[in-house]
């Protein structure tokens, strides 16, 4: 396109500057909505991805074969602390965490209240995205961690007293007396709800399974080949017979919304398409009926009807990208006000009392941080430009058909 | 040659009139019930040949209740991967007043449960602490058994809570079928259950037990009939839950006395709490 035709094109996008205005606005604000919701969902789908494959499941989870469908207390895996080293000599293994569940009854006082036993290695779960990540204070012997929920149900508080009565894996009654050291919140729901954390090793002492745990949970180093990791480990000798499992073949309903949002962008896309078309081609088609006698003497000197096409698509294309940049510039700013806070999508809801979501046993944290991509921009300029150009094919066939006589007399 | 072919009819047609009944019964009730079937028992309970329903649902109700009793039981639990036995001494006093302590394996030696009226707490000698199981928690299970806290304690009634019927006769195992139904205003564990007892009336045999989603939950089947100071009752309880594959609970009365004198102060947290 050559440049006399963009510095006329340029010229005659401003004739009318309120219409010009209000194209460009609509498409601005398409583009806007378009960055803000993708950077919005891509910050709420890295929360729910970062709290299963970090604090929940990790990437990969090793189990009894039938411990995940029966949740039996005597489900267990043997000779762990070999596993782990086994596991933890793979170059691509960041951690590897066994855990203890056990259902069980605690009594703060005389009362009972039904609980869950997490027994835990803290040291390893006390690393970034590990259960007690954020726990700064070592877990001392005898003393227990309580989520948050299930201590404000109880009614305990740190250095209180608690016993804790349940069934060992070998079928006697275990039993025994617990301080609380701290009451937890936790990106694990069960925790919150019910949980009282402790050693791995206390657990394994109360309930009589002596190196023995439920779950080694594996964090890798990076959130890439997960299924050739899990394939690897299927090859381990002292892994043979247990359960390998992913976190996408674990939870796959989570897996099923992360990828629906990711959809999200493309549906305002579609708006934002639909808004430029019926901006654009309404802007030039205005512009064309009200140029019919210039068109008819550019015609008349000699210009070809071809110029006017490529007029007309100029005028369409440069609105599309003063819109593009304006909308471009508003979701930036958007990203940078909202980098260091956040966004509190909570509040959204109501009176505030509601700080994270649960599903499927999972904390949901509300509180979003958006992330921008460059993907989103170009992916909004590339939709501007497409019916940019799809916006001027009717005023520019009509431009192009004009005779020069008629046009005149228009 | 006619005659043997008129031999093989008549022979046949006989054949088919004892069968049928059999067939038409088994179709139409289910555990074989034959709802006509008169039995020459002699028996209380029995009247004209017909089960006097009121008076063996009642009997059920106090089958091991008296006055009071002192009780030596064992509990056999059985999971898919281990199988554990307890050994217990119970002492009750008429339907609200019971305690049971745990004699053996050592590691549960002098545990103990307390039930006085609806309430229920268990005592934990390690810890030296006891505990309440409030109510929210009855329909758990009871030291790891399949038995419930609920049915320690029982708070529902047989005769008051539940609609009971005679279904008829059976023959697997012989015996009566009287159907149980809970009342629509109670709310309970059990929708139904269908109760067998002897030919009699006087011995339980067997009972299923239905959930509020009309689903088998568990069967109780009682076996071994010994005489216990001169009450006749089954020995043996053993417990089987549906929808727990490999599991079982098996209850065995070693010794029961019946009437003895139990102090009232038996059934208090002090008494829990003892050292024996």
């Amino acid at each position: 396109m050559k440049a006399r035709t963009i510095q006329i094109a340029w010229r005659n996008i401003g004739r009318n500057k309120k219409r010009t205005g209000l194209a460009m606005l609509a498409i601005a604000v398409g583009q806007f909505a378009l960055l803000a919701t993708n950077s919005l969902m891509r910050g709420y789908t890295d929360n729910i991805r970062i709290a299963i494959t970090g604090p929940m499941i990790g990437h990969i989870r090793i189990t009894e074969p039938n411990w995940a469908e029966e949740r039996a207390l005597d489900l267990v895996l043997n000779d762990v602390n070999e596993m782990i080293d086994v596991i933890e000599d793979e170059s691509f293994v960041d951690s590897a965490a066994a855990r203890i569940y056990a259902p069980v009854l605690v009594a703060p006082k005389e009362d009972a209240f039904i609980g869950t036993v997490v027994g835990v290695q803290v040291q390893t779960e006390s690393k970034d995205y590990g259960l007690l990540s954020g726990f700064d204070k070592p877990l001392e012997k005898g003393k227990v961690l309580v989520g948050h929920i299930l201590a404000k149900k109880i009614e305990t508080n740190a250095g209180d007293e608690i016993a804790i009565v349940g069934q060992a894996a070998d079928g006697s009654l275990a039993n025994d007396l617990f301080i609380v050291q701290d009451i937890i919140k936790c990106p694990v729901d069960l925790i919150n709800q019910l949980g009282i954390v402790m050693s791995l090793g206390e657990a394994q002492e109360l309930f009589v399974m002596p190196d023995e745990a439920h779950e080694i949970v594996i964090r890798n180093k990076t959130s890439e080949q997960v299924n050739a990791a899990a394939e690897s480990f299927r090859n381990i000798p002292i892994l043979k017979n247990t359960e390998i499992q992913t976190w996408e073949e674990i939870v796959p309903q989570l897996v099923v919304i992360l990828k629906t949002s990711s959809y999200v962008g493309y549906f305002i896309l579609i708006i934002v398409f639909i808004a430029a078309v019926a901006g654009i081609a309404n802007t030039l088609v205005m512009s064309a009926f009200e140029r019919f006698h210039e068109f008819g003497m550019l015609l008349a000197l000699g210009s070809s009807p071809f110029r006017l096409v490529r007029m007309i698509v100029s005028e369409a294309v440069l609105i599309g990208l003063l819109g593009v940049a304006i909308g471009t510039l508003l979701g930036i700013g958007f990203i940078i006000v909202t980098s260091d806070s956040g966004i509190d999508m909570a509040s959204w809801g109501g009176d505030g009392q509601v700080e994270d979501m649960a599903y499927q046993g999972l904390n949901l944290p509300l509180h979003v941080f958006p992330r921008l991509e460059i993907f989103d921009i170009i992916l909004g300029l590339c939709g501007i430009m497409f019916t940019s150009l799809i916006a001027s094919i009717w005023p520019a066939w009509i431009a192009g058909r004009l005779e020069p006589m008629e046009a005149m007399r228009a | 040659m006619k005659t043997i072919k008129y031999y093989i009819l008549i022979t046949g047609l006989c054949v088919c009139w004892s069968i049928l009944p059999g067939l038409s019964a088994s179709i139409d009730k289910p555990n074989n019930i034959l709802q006509s079937a008169i039995i020459d028992v002699n028996s209380p309970f029995i009247k004209d040949g017909v089960l006097d329903v009121n008076a063996v649902v009642k009997h059920f109700e106090d089958l091991y209740r008296s006055a009071s009793s002192i009780s030596e039981v064992e509990l056999k639990i059985t999971k898919p991967r281990n199988e554990r036995t307890l050994e217990m001494k119970m002492w009750t006093k008429g339907e609200e007043k019971a305690l049971i302590v745990i004699q053996s394996p050592a590691r549960e030696k002098d545990t103990a449960t307390l039930k006085v009226d609806n309430n229920l707490w268990n005592y934990l000698p390690r810890i030296n602490r006891t505990i309440r199981i409030p109510p929210s928690l009855m329909m758990n299970s009871w030291m790891g058994s399949d038995f419930t806290n609920d049915d320690l304690v029982r708070e529902s009634s047989f005769t008051k809570d539940y609609i009971y019927k005679l279904a008829g006769h059976t023959e697997n195992p012989p015996g009566w079928q009287v159907d149980l139904i809970a009342k629509p205003d109670i709310v309970g564990l059990w929708n139904k259950f269908e109760l067998i007892v002897s030919e009699d009336g006087t011995i339980p045999l067997q009972a299923k037990y239905y959930d509020r989603r009309d689903r088998l939950a568990r069967t109780i089947i009682w076996s071994d009939v010994k005489d216990f100071d001169g009450h006749i009752i089954p020995s043996k309880m053993l417990l089987t839950p549906e929808d727990e594959k490999g599991q079982k609970t098996e209850m065995i009365y070693n010794d029961i006395n019946f009437n003895v004198t139990v102090p009232d102060d038996m059934f208090s947290l002090s008494q829990l709490e003892r050292k024996r």
